[in-house]
């Protein structure tokens, strides 16, 4: 058993070449424990939704190397071969691209169900309907097409199918930014549950409360690098960065006052 | 104002679009109906002598007889399946043909087969429809075969441009990625969730094409490089009563004429209907 369940060594992914060469991601080391809640903390266009894909096996880096249970998951153009395909899964940020709209929310989970455990239709639907259930879907919503369902119920649905396949890593690339308050917290508190039962989940936000929330440790992303990272309270109360300090005070309320406090002290 | 409320009481009755649907549907029923029976009751044959030539609408010849003196009635429904039936084909093997290849291309990272078949695409859309349509039967000979064989090749292009866009979309959705990361074959991803969504887009164009296809057909025929006579079809009977037009014969062209307008028109109200019912839904 390796040390770490998910770990990203020196991390580069540029996308195009000469003038429009973009350096998205730059040389980032990430590690992740099994049954833990770590956070990628960044504005947007930092990069920290590209390394998510590449640690979805959705994007090949350019540079560096994924190791997933200590085996590299890159192997040629292909990712995550075999058994540990199944393991890591992910949760998109658009809630409104991230379910078939040809597809009733039980059909898409039910899918997924049935290629993993390989049941029969009936099976595969009483499993579907009992993982939407835990997420607070009920039946009638469950046999609706996405277009009849809110942001926050087809975000459950995405989660409950990602669910199907019995991962032991969840990647959510900022899962509550495009849902209300309400539909925030209660994904948020799914998320907690989750947690409970040893699942690990990587989660991309810009929201620091959300990641506040959730996660125990964090990486702080700015132009493709890390700038800070580790325990979540400590780097909320004790900010050392610039940049870090300066995204902390930008929260308003208690939770930014620390970091209010620091940069003014300078 | 008034118009305003009248339709907010309509949407109480009927979705949006329903009219359309159910009219056009009405109107291309009636017409298929009328083909499958007309021909089967009639006294006469499509070409069999039925009156004196150009005898005018009687109550034997209720759309009167042609040049040959062949019935108008008969042979105007007698060509509602040879000309609908063509036309279905003429849409049906492009959609399929330029569905497929267009989706390929748009999900295809080889960007040399990309650029190759996207030049092929957009050389071919460059030309007029009909144009190409005609070059390509002075190339392999007039029938129903040739007519189908060149509206598919031409055709299928347009289908292809339209699927290639909207395959770039639909192969970066979260659902599309979602099917990756849950490890599904590429033949299920391709077929479950990339072509369905990316052919509700060609699907939609096939209606609006299909009356483009139609008054093609009709239009190749017109110019006697379409369907054969004595075999009946509606612009070949237009061509061969056109030139009586001016001196009073009017029935052996203005009947077909009224016939390919009222298929075109069915169809229109259709694909009207089903828009307007899509963007109601707000989603294809």
């Amino acid at each position: 058993m390796a040390e770490f369940l998910l770990e990203a060594k020196n991390v580069s992914v540029t996308f195009g070449s000469g003038s429009t060469k973009v350096e998205a991601v730059k040389n980032c080391s990430l590690t992740l424990r099994s049954g833990e809640p770590i956070g990628i903390v960044g504005e947007s266009g930092s990069g920290k939704s590209t390394l998510a894909r590449v640690l979805a096996g959705l994007q090949v880096p350019t540079e560096g190397e994924i190791y997933f249970n200590g085996e590299p998951v890159y192997k040629g153009s292909k990712s995550y071969t075999g058994e540990a395909r199944r393991q890591v899964q992910m949760v998109f940020q658009d809630p409104y691209g991230s379910l078939n709209p040809q597809l009733t929310g039980l059909n898409a989970v039910a899918e997924a169900v049935r290629i993993h455990d390989k049941t029969n239709k009936e099976e595969s639907e009483n499993r579907a309907l009992k993982l939407l259930r835990r997420m607070g879907i009920a039946e009638l919503d469950a046999i609706k097409k996405p277009r009849q369902l809110s942001g926050g119920q087809r975000q459950r649905v995405s989660v409950a199918r990602a669910l199907s396949a019995n991962p032991t890593v969840l990647l959510a690339d900022e899962p509550t930014s495009a849902i209300d308050q309400s539909a925030q917290a209660q994904l948020l508190n799914l998320f907690r549950g989750l947690l409970d039962d040893g699942l690990s989940i990587v989660l991309v936000s810009h929201d620091l409360g959300v990641i506040r929330y959730l996660t125990k440790r964090v990486y702080v992303m700015k132009d493709g690098v890390f700038v800070e990272s580790g325990i979540t309270e400590e780097i909320f109360n004790d900010p050392r960065e610039e940049y870090t300090k300066l995204l902390l005070a930008s929260i308003p309320g208690e939770l930014g006052v620390a970091a209010r406090r620091k940069l003014n002290k300078i | 104002m008034s118009i305003a409320i009248e339709g907010k009481k309509e949407k109480k009755f009927l979705k949006e679009g329903t009219f359309g649907i159910y009219t056009g549907f009405f109107m291309l029923g009636s017409l298929v109906l009328a083909g499958a029976i007309i021909p089967w009751i009639s006294k006469y044959g499509p070409d069999e002598l039925a009156s004196m030539p150009l005898a005018p609408p009687s109550r034997a010849n209720f759309f009167g007889t042609d040049v040959l003196g062949r019935d108008v009635f008969v042979r105007v429904f007698d060509a509602v399946f040879i000309d609908l039936g063509t036309a279905i084909i003429g849409v049906a093997i492009p959609l399929v043909v330029g569905t497929i290849i267009g989706t390929l291309l748009g999900i295809s990272q080889n960007k040399r087969v990309n650029s190759v078949v996207g030049s092929v695409i957009d050389g071919i859309n460059a030309f007029p429809f009909l144009v190409f349509v005609i070059a390509l039967i002075a190339f392999i000979g007039p029938g129903v075969g040739s007519i189908v064989l060149a509206i598919s090749l031409v055709n299928w292009a347009r289908y292809a441009r339209i699927a290639r866009t909207r395959a770039v979309v639909v192969n970066k959705q979260g659902y599309v990625e979602a099917a990756r990361t849950l490890g599904f074959s590429k033949k299920r991803i391709l077929f479950k969730h990339i072509i369905p969504n990316v052919s509700s887009e060609t699907r939609a164009y096939a209606l609006s094409d299909f009356i483009i296809v139609i008054i093609a057909i009709a239009a190749l025929s017109f110019l006697g490089l379409g369907i054969k006579p004595p075999q009946a079809e509606w612009g070949g009977m237009i061509r061969d009563g056109k030139d009586l037009l001016t001196v009073g014969f009017w029935w052996p062209t203005v009947f077909p004429g009224i016939a390919l307008c009222w298929a075109g028109i069915a169809v229109a109200f259709i694909s009207e209907g089903l828009t307007r019912r899509m963007r109601e839904v707000g989603t294809r």
